[in-house]
């Protein structure tokens, strides 16, 4: 857990960069909702499959 | 030397068999990850994403945008996070993970939607309080509790195995 949690916080800026290279922070910090979303949906999916 | 000195633990550390032996803990990727928790770890780095991200940019977003004091969100951040944690302790150890996930998201999302959308220095005191209430529940014992307590039965089992 730690590990992952390590490398959301190195990886971030680094995305976080690239993608600012083409856009503004502003919308980089918008497009950065992606990730977040995905977790989100794994970790529902996770839920409905261990509640069955 | 420190770095020598943990490896080197790793590497010759003897588990103590019930029979006075004593035998080498096998070394291998699996001891240093465990596999069940690659999800619930790649959750929790999304959740840190956001940190590090905001950590990292969020300065010179605010330059960019001539909002002053921008370092009020780290202090109301942080702030936020003590006393959050210390009051709702007690009740995020009660429910379940996906109870504490769940707000964590949303949470999280709104954050990055304020932070994203901000032209004004109370955006980034929204997005600050926003952001310590995801970080408090994306980090609550229960997250812990899955993961360890899956890994230590594991560990239960192996060495009652080894033990028969």
């Amino acid at each position: 857990m730690y590990i992952g949690g390590d490398l959301g916080q190195t990886m971030g800026p680094m995305l976080g960069g690239m993608v600012t290279q083409y856009t503004e922070y502003g919308t980089m910090y918008l497009w950065s909702i992606a990730p977040l979303l995905v977790a989100w949906i794994y970790f529902f999916l996770r839920e409905k499959v261990k509640t069955k | 030397m420190l770095a020598a000195g943990i490896i080197n633990f790793i590497i010759l550390y003897k588990v103590p068999e019930e029979d006075g032996q004593t035998k080498k803990e096998q070394f291998g990727i699996y001891s240093l990850v465990e596999p069940g928790g690659i999800g619930l770890s790649a959750v929790n780095a999304a959740f840190t994403m956001i940190q590090g991200i905001i950590s990292a940019f969020l300065l010179p977003m605010a330059l960019e945008k001539g909002i002053g004091g921008a370092g009020i969100h780290f202090t109301v951040s942080a702030v936020v996070l003590v006393a959050a944690r210390a009051l709702m302790a007690e009740y995020m150890n009660r429910i379940s993970l996906a109870q504490n996930l769940y707000p964590a998201f949303v949470c999280g999302v709104l954050t990055l939607v304020l932070v994203g959308r901000a032209d004004a220095q109370w955006f980034l005191i929204a997005a600050a309080v926003m952001k310590a209430f995801s970080h408090g529940m994306s980090l609550s014992l229960r997250f812990r509790r899955r993961l360890y307590g899956r890994f230590l039965e594991k560990k239960e089992e192996s060495r009652a195995v080894r033990c028969t």
